[in-house]
């Protein structure tokens, strides 16, 4: 019985501060309350994530084991027939602008797969590792790629992330031709990415119109 | 889940916010910068403190002193507004200042503060992301809130917006005491400028609507100034004329000077530019200042309207006019080097920047003689 109050009193006592982990701290001490806990493990330096990212980008055709096979999805439209246009509307290997999974990773976790203490980096809503995957990251979430690795292995996750970037070009509105290998074609999947929030939106009026490169409003 | 969480912190906040009102004083700091060194200039206020630091400092400069009121804690490199309530000797400002890290869209996350001689404290939380608080000329301060609308999933290769529950709060800056003036829904319920007593000009966007709304903040009711207002931004009121300015998109790359008349919702054109940010300001005479396209530093419309003239004082740069007291106004001047504040003297065009170019934002908060 005394064992009981103890754990009862114990839970008491540490759920606020699990909570409070989650929701005003940043990603590193790492949220535990998401669908599979921190793994431990190091990043890889500067150089072999280039490397990494560069790998990724050729897509999972070209990329074979390194990551995941994007379940099978591994093509995607280009071309302008896609968008009801008169152009184009071929089937291409799934593949991506290097640099824009570059800059995608840097602005979402500054390409950190693992805290200081070797845990994986999450954020206080579920966002896992260098590509911050939330979708089927949460408790009670399903996915079709595997969490551990998420949380474990910086080159799944990143391909996990370039597969959910895939799925926004699938559906986001055509730029010019629609075609993947120019980057400014990603505009709306890159919005995408991040959310169709407006606080995303370059026309925010809260936002200076001079700010550099629309880079965050201070 | 997010929504969960904002009523959950409502809640404490409704137990523990005139607590904080009355014991959540922070101290400062933070080390000001060195201070305006012309000394017939007025005191300016502005809010300052590094780029990727968790706390930023309410600093006021005149001539060669300054002095500072209070820190005001955000996540780190947090977004970061704020605005002068009341001057005089013993001034007040109202802050909104990001407490969570960004992530995910969420929208939402910042804090509005009252920054005194006493310090700082907190006075609202579940405040839009980047927004500033709005005074109104009878002393009422506004904020945008709201709560983040389900996530939007494209099916169809058609752009939409999430849509969130949106509203405007007024607060009473002696109290503290909140009550919301304003509800709907949509992308964003802006505060575009102040107007008349506690009359505040909103431009709420919903979808493919863009409406300009005139909200009586003391009624707590709104009408409609004009709909179809899309990609205006960066307005201010000129009450000698009973009209607003802002700019507005032309095409590619030409955006208008425009002016909206509040007694008949008439809009007429003061001039375009091919510039991307002109951002007008009313310096309230008929004069407007504005950004030279080519970066070429502040410019000034004529009252009697025609091509800018340059006065340039801080070189080339886009130089964003920010707020006005007699002959001198205030702006924030970019240039390749530095993003700085800058006290401008309007009689002879002579101009100073504060500091810059050093890792620190520095956010102009307004002049304390003004109100």
């Amino acid at each position: 019985m005394v064992r009981w109050i103890t754990l009862a009193a114990a839970a008491l006592l540490a759920a606020p501060t699990v909570q409070a982990q989650c929701t005003t701290r940043s990603s590193c001490p790492p949220c535990t309350m998401c669908r599979v806990l921190p793994a431990r493990g190091s990043n890889p330096t500067v150089s072999e994530m280039s490397t990494l990212f560069d790998r990724v980008a050729a897509g999972p055709r070209a990329y074979g084991t390194l990551g995941w096979n994007f379940g099978g999805r591994d093509t995607f439209g280009s071309g302008a027939g896609w968008c009801g246009g008169s152009g184009a509307r071929d089937t291409v290997p799934a593949s991506f602008p290097c640099v824009l999974l570059k800059a995608i990773y840097l602005t979402e976790s500054s390409w950190r797969q693992f805290c200081t203490d070797q845990q994986t980096v999450i954020s206080f809503d579920c966002g896992y590792g260098i590509a911050q995957v939330t979708s089927g990251m949460r408790r009670g979430e399903t996915s079709a790629y595997d969490p551990n690795r998420v949380a474990s292995s910086a080159a799944y996750n990143v391909s996990v992330g370039a597969a959910i970037l895939a799925d926004k070009w699938r559906a986001s509105p055509c730029v010019g031709s629609n075609n993947p290998d120019i980057i400014e074609h990603w505009y709306f999947a890159t919005w995408g990415y991040n959310g169709f929030a407006f606080s995303n939106n370059p026309n925010n009026p809260m936002y200076a119109a001079d700010r550099r490169g629309f880079r965050t409003p201070a | 889940m997010r929504e969960r969480s904002a009523v959950t912190v409502a809640a404490i906040l409704a137990v523990c916010a005139p607590l904080a009102w009355a014991f959540g004083n922070t101290s400062p700091g933070v080390t000001p910068t060195p201070a305006v060194s012309r000394p017939d200039a007025p005191e300016l206020a502005l809010l300052e403190g590094p780029a990727d630091g968790d706390g930023s400092l309410v600093v006021l400069r005149r001539g060669g002193r300054s002095r500072a009121l209070g820190r005001v804690p955000h996540a780190v490199g947090g977004a970061r507004q704020g605005v002068v309530v009341r001057g005089g000797e013993h001034p007040l400002v109202a802050v909104v200042a990001q407490q969570r890290p960004s992530t995910r869209a969420s929208t939402y996350d910042s804090a509005l503060f009252f920054v005194d001689e006493g310090g700082a404290r907190q006075a609202l939380d579940g405040v839009t992301n980047a927004s500033r608080p709005l005074v109104t000329r009878g002393g009422l301060v506004l904020v945008q809130r709201g709560s983040d609308g389900d996530p939007i999933e494209l099916v169809d290769r058609q752009l939409r917006e999430r849509r969130d529950p949106l509203r405007i709060d007024a607060v009473d800056p002696s109290t503290g005491a909140s009550r919301t003036v304003w509800e709907g829904a949509g992308q964003i319920a802006f505060l575009a400028c102040a107007l008349d007593g506690d009359e505040a000009l909103v431009l709420h966007l919903d979808d493919q609507r863009a409406t300009l709304r005139v909200l009586d903040a003391a009624r707590g009711v709104t009408r409609v100034l004009r709909e179809g207002l899309h990609l205006a931004r960066d307005f201010s009121y000129d009450a000698a004329r009973g009209e607003v300015l802002f700019a507005q998109a032309e095409g590619p790359s030409a955006w208008a000077v425009r002016a909206i008349s509040l007694r008949d919702s008439e809009i007429s054109t003061k001039w375009q530019g091919e510039s991307d940010h002109l951002m007008p300001f009313a310096l309230g005479d008929g004069r407007v200042a504005l950004s030279l396209p080519g970066d070429h530093g502040l410019g000034v419309i004529p009252a009697g309207g025609g091509a800018p003239g340059r006065v340039a004082p801080l070189g080339e740069g886009s130089d964003a006019a920010l707020a006005r007291y007699g002959d001198w106004i205030a702006l924030r001047h970019t240039d390749s080097a530095r993003e700085a504040p800058a006290l401008v003297h309007l009689p002879t065009g002579a101009g100073e920047a504060l500091a810059g170019g050093d890792g620190e934002v520095r956010v102009v908060l307004g002049f304390t003689e003004a109100r």
